[in-house]
């Protein structure tokens, strides 16, 4: 279980986040909110990129017994992504699953399904030089989920994903659903719709949601709605979203 | 774990091959390397000089070594895959650690390679054993710590681009740039006038002198390879610098890391100020400040006669205690005597050395110091006193540190009665200006306690492990690279310069040579040499004499010292011809014709002296210049025909030698 417990983060004067407080076991946890709202911030403490101005984070066995940071596999994909150009796709998802800790005879069936999984089998031999960037894109998503991982970080996985491949990126996430803890930050809401079992909203370091997806969606009934809308009765997560942000200035909505 | 650990370092290893134009590079620079110790060893190159040209071009090898290491360290940080690496692996600056690795293995080789290579060219082609035991400290500060802080500086340059691209590529360019021998070539031959814009540029540059500097000289075989203790300094401010910086980097999180960061920071800048001390050291460059400080500082006040001294006093006892390291440091007790009372006595010591106090026993002492003068005033007439004087300082030609010594007794390294000129222009025997090597004082007795950290020899005796006596009329100190020597008229030898030949031949060769030199002084020259065959030799190098005139050779009351090659009889008759000083047109080809001739022989060197006389006439007729001196050319070969060659030239040079004819035409006269 991965506990974040009133996670503060200041920059010089500014505070990034304040006192962000969250659980999940073996759950999808989506992070939404406006850009500069502390969602990488938040997934780079998780990381232990960047340490945290007060809080803490804590890794628990299924005992509830803490696990030490350094004992946990994670996979990580920030939001800038890159591969070294002179490895081959497969080469370097060897030097992935090798500096994971992943043992060497499990290393072939695991990168050959998840690239699978990704529709880069065929690429697999190619220099990462010569991938194109939604490629590179759909190969960070695979180096993040090698391994089996106890905790996955996601910053916005499906940027430059055609909808084909954000349809595989969400299959693959509701493979791994039940295995281990997967946190997506992201942008598109539909993603977080549909993979996450949990989300949680953010503003200027605070919380304004956290809690499963269909409250926020319930969150948004009878409160606003866009006459565009061709199902104006059914509140979407993006409604929710909206609602939460005071971005609803809508023609003959409401704004709360 | 270690199994895990080990496969790690593979796709290191698989980065670096896949790499083709790093791989390509350091395969180019192994060969590079190969052929440079093959062919030059093959050539019978001593390790010495392979070592040299080894420090001489290190930075190039260096330099591109950097560079790839430098991109290399940043392919993850370019390749936006660095964060990731780091998270995943539980380890800050993976990348960068792990493919540190492989530039290791790189580096081990490459050095592996070099060492082996020059200690095989030094069993090859040295006579002796000498510089394996110099090989270590020198290949050190020439070659790996130098190499080490250029490769420090592009993993510091690899810390900056995480941040900014920009700034960490202009880092890495700057420092190239200053520490590039193109850096070095910022010098000022000539004293600025306005502003010494050239020191400030002195003190910058120093701190980017990791490499070996001046290259384009050859290196003196008795100074060695730039290994004075305030190089280390430097180079242990970088590296300490390097260390703290990277510490305080990749350990950010750590307040001890940070403290211990704190704390190296401190040391660093401690190194650096030792460094920036001011120390003897022996560059050669064409600045106007160094070795050539002083045709600068006498300048127009060069007289032109080397016979002007004034001496009212002589020192009869020295007491010296000496220490050479980071310079000369003197503190002596001496005995004044003066056959006339006087109040006022002056001393001549080297400008350079700066006197710290000056006591007198018994009675009242002031001084002033007047550029090389030291002029002591008593406040009633003496004949005779005790004083104490200490002083330190350097000269830029004549070197003292704890690397080696070069104080030839001519020099005024030591207080000399009497004002002395220390610098010479002669405006007879084609030209030239020197140090002068005829200062000498009244034979005195000298206590010496030297400590040094070089080898070193001296005229006088040695009593015991630090201590010399003995009665000199100009004491010298040769020390660095030397072979004290026993049981031989040679003092020493210079070990570095044995090539080919092992040391029992060398000497063997050596007192063959000496034993030629007398004959041809005596028999070619018509010079006594019954004196000249007691004295002991002590052996410089061609430092000593070095881009100036008349100083290979010097000869004093109980020894000789002088220059390697030096030892002959042209370069004696030069020094002799020289001290005596005539004007004459007879001395002028005489001098140049003993350094034309293969052979020393009498016929051949007035033959030389006829034809270079009759070509100079040929051609002021040709350009119609006036022509009316004595026919020099025709005299002497009548008087050749006449007299025959060796009592002709026996006779030249008792002319020019001794003050009775004071002309040529008067020399001519005695014949004609």
């Amino acid at each position: 279980m991965l506990k974040v417990k009133k996670i503060e983060k200041n920059f010089g004067k500014k505070r990034v986040l304040n006192g962000i407080t969250f659980a999940a076991d073996r759950q999808v946890i989506g992070i939404l909110g406006p850009n500069g709202a502390g969602k990488t911030t938040l997934l780079k403490i998780i990381a232990g990129i960047t340490g945290s101005s007060g809080g803490e984070v804590i890794f628990e066995d299924n005992e509830g017994k803490q696990i030490p940071n350094k004992q946990i596999r994670i996979g990580y994909l920030p939001q800038n992504f890159g591969l070294i150009r002179n490895y081959t796709l497969y080469e370097h998802m060897e030097y992935f699953s090798c500096i994971k800790g992943v043992e060497k005879e499990k290393w072939k069936n695991n990168i050959n399904y998840i690239l699978d999984m990704v529709h880069l089998s065929d690429m697999k031999d190619v220099k990462c030089g010569k991938l194109s960037g939604g490629m590179v894109r759909r190969a960070g998503i695979v180096q993040a989920f090698l391994g089996n991982p106890y905790i996955i970080l996601l910053d916005e996985p499906t940027t430059g994903l055609d909808p084909e491949e954000r349809i595989r990126f969400q299959k693959l996430v509701n493979y791994f659903r039940n295995q281990c803890t997967i946190i997506i930050s992201t942008h598109i809401l539909d993603d977080a719709a549909k993979t996450c079992d949990e989300l949680l909203v953010a503003n200027n370091g605070d919380i304004l949601y956290y809690g499963k997806t269909v409250g926020l969606k319930e969150m948004a009934k009878g409160r606003t709605y866009d006459n565009t809308k061709a199902d104006k009765a059914e509140p979407q997560v993006e409604d929710g979203y909206m609602y939460l942000l005071k971005k609803s200035e809508m023609k003959n909505g409401i704004a709360q | 774990m270690k199994f895990m650990k080990i496969k790690k370092e593979e796709f290191y290893i698989k980065y670096f091959g896949k790499n083709k134009i790093y791989f390509i590079i350091a395969l180019l620079q192994f060969l590079a390397l190969i052929a440079c110790l093959s062919v030059f060893s093959s050539f019978n190159f001593t390790g010495f000089r392979l070592l040299y040209l080894l420090s001489r071009w290190n930075f190039y090898f260096s330099a591109i070594l950097t560079i790839i290491i430098y991109f290399s360290l940043g392919a993850a940080i370019n390749a936006k895959c660095a964060e990731t690496i780091d998270v995943i692996s539980k380890n800050k600056f993976s990348w960068q650690k792990g493919i540190t690795y492989v530039w290791l293995i790189v580096l081990f080789a490459y050095h592996f390679v070099a060492i082996i290579g020059l200690i095989y060219c030094s069993i090859k082609n040295d006579g002796s054993n000498y510089f394996l035991s110099y090989l270590p400290k020198t290949y050190l500060i020439n070659i790996l710590i130098p190499q080490l802080i250029l490769i420090g500086t592009a993993y510091i340059a690899s810390c900056i681009l995480e941040k900014n691209k920009i700034y960490a590529n202009s880092f890495i360019a700057a420092i190239l740039m200053f520490t590039s021998p193109l850096f070095e070539q910022l010098i000022w031959r000539e004293k600025p006038t306005r502003f010494s814009i050239d020191i400030i540029v002195c003190k910058i540059r120093w701190i980017f002198s990791i490499f070996y500097q001046n290259a384009v000289w050859s290196p003196d075989t008795q100074y060695g390879l730039q290994t004075e203790d305030h190089r280390l300094y430097l180079q242990l401010f970088w590296i300490i610098f390097i260390i703290a910086f990277l510490l305080w980097f990749y350990c950010r999180e750590s307040i001890l890391k940070k403290r211990v960061s704190f704390i190296c920071t401190l040391a660093a800048i401690i190194m650096l100020g030792l460094s920036y001390l001011p120390a003897s050291i022996y560059r050669l460059d064409e600045s106007w400040n160094g070795i050539f400080a002083d045709l600068t500082y006498y300048g127009d006040n060069k007289t032109i006669n080397t016979q002007i001294n004034k001496i009212n006093c002589k020192i009869s006892k020295y007491t010296m205690d000496i220490q050479f390291k980071r310079n000369l440091k003197v503190k002596g007790e001496f005995k004044l005597e003066s056959q006339v009372p006087n109040d006022e006595f002056v001393l001549t010591l080297y400008h350079g050395y700066e006197v710290k106090k000056i006591k007198a026993e018994y009675t009242e002492l002031s001084y002033e110091r007047v550029g090389d003068k030291i002029i002591l005033n008593f406040p009633q007439k003496i004949t005779e006193c005790n004083f104490e004087i200490e002083y330190e300082g350097m000269s830029g030609k004549y070197y003292s540190n704890s690397q080696a010594v070069m104080l030839p007794g001519f020099f005024p390294w030591y207080p000399m009665p009497g004002e002395r000129q220390v610098f010479v222009d002669y405006p007879y025997y084609n030209g030239g200006n020197g140090y002068n090597p005829y200062n000498r004082i009244p034979k005195a007795d000298f206590t010496l306690r030297i400590s040094s950290e070089c080898d070193f020899v001296t005229d006088v005796k040695k009593k015991s492990e630090n201590l010399f006596e003995g009665k000199s009329d100009g004491v010298s100190i040769v020390g660095g690279n030397i072979t004290p020597i026993d049981n031989s008229c040679f003092l020493n030898y210079l070990p570095l310069e044995l090539n080919g030949i092992g040391e029992k031949q060398y000497l063997e060769e050596i007192n063959q040579n000496w034993k030629q030199t007398l004959f041809e002084i005596e028999n070619v020259f018509g010079i006594d040499t019954s004196e000249l065959q007691n004295k002991k030799l002590i052996m410089a190098s061609k430092d000593m004499g070095r881009n100036f005139w008349n100083n290979y050779f010097a000869e004093f009351d109980n020894y000789i010292l002088f220059s390697g090659d030096y030892l002959n009889s042209p370069t004696y008759i030069n020094y002799l011809l020289h001290k005596s000083g005539k004007e004459s047109k007879i001395g002028d080809l005489l001098t140049a014709a003993v350094l034309l001739v293969d052979t020393v022989s009498a016929d051949e060197i007035l033959d030389v002296m006829v034809s270079k006389e009759t070509e100079r006439q040929q051609l002021l007729n040709e350009i119609g210049e006036d022509n009316s001196s004595p026919n020099v050319s025709d005299n002497l070969k009548d008087l050749k025909q006449q007299l025959g060659a060796e009592p002709l030239l026996h006779d030249i040079i008792r002319y020019l030698l001794e003050p009775d004819l004071k002309t040529d035409q008067d020399f001519f006269n005695k014949y004609f």
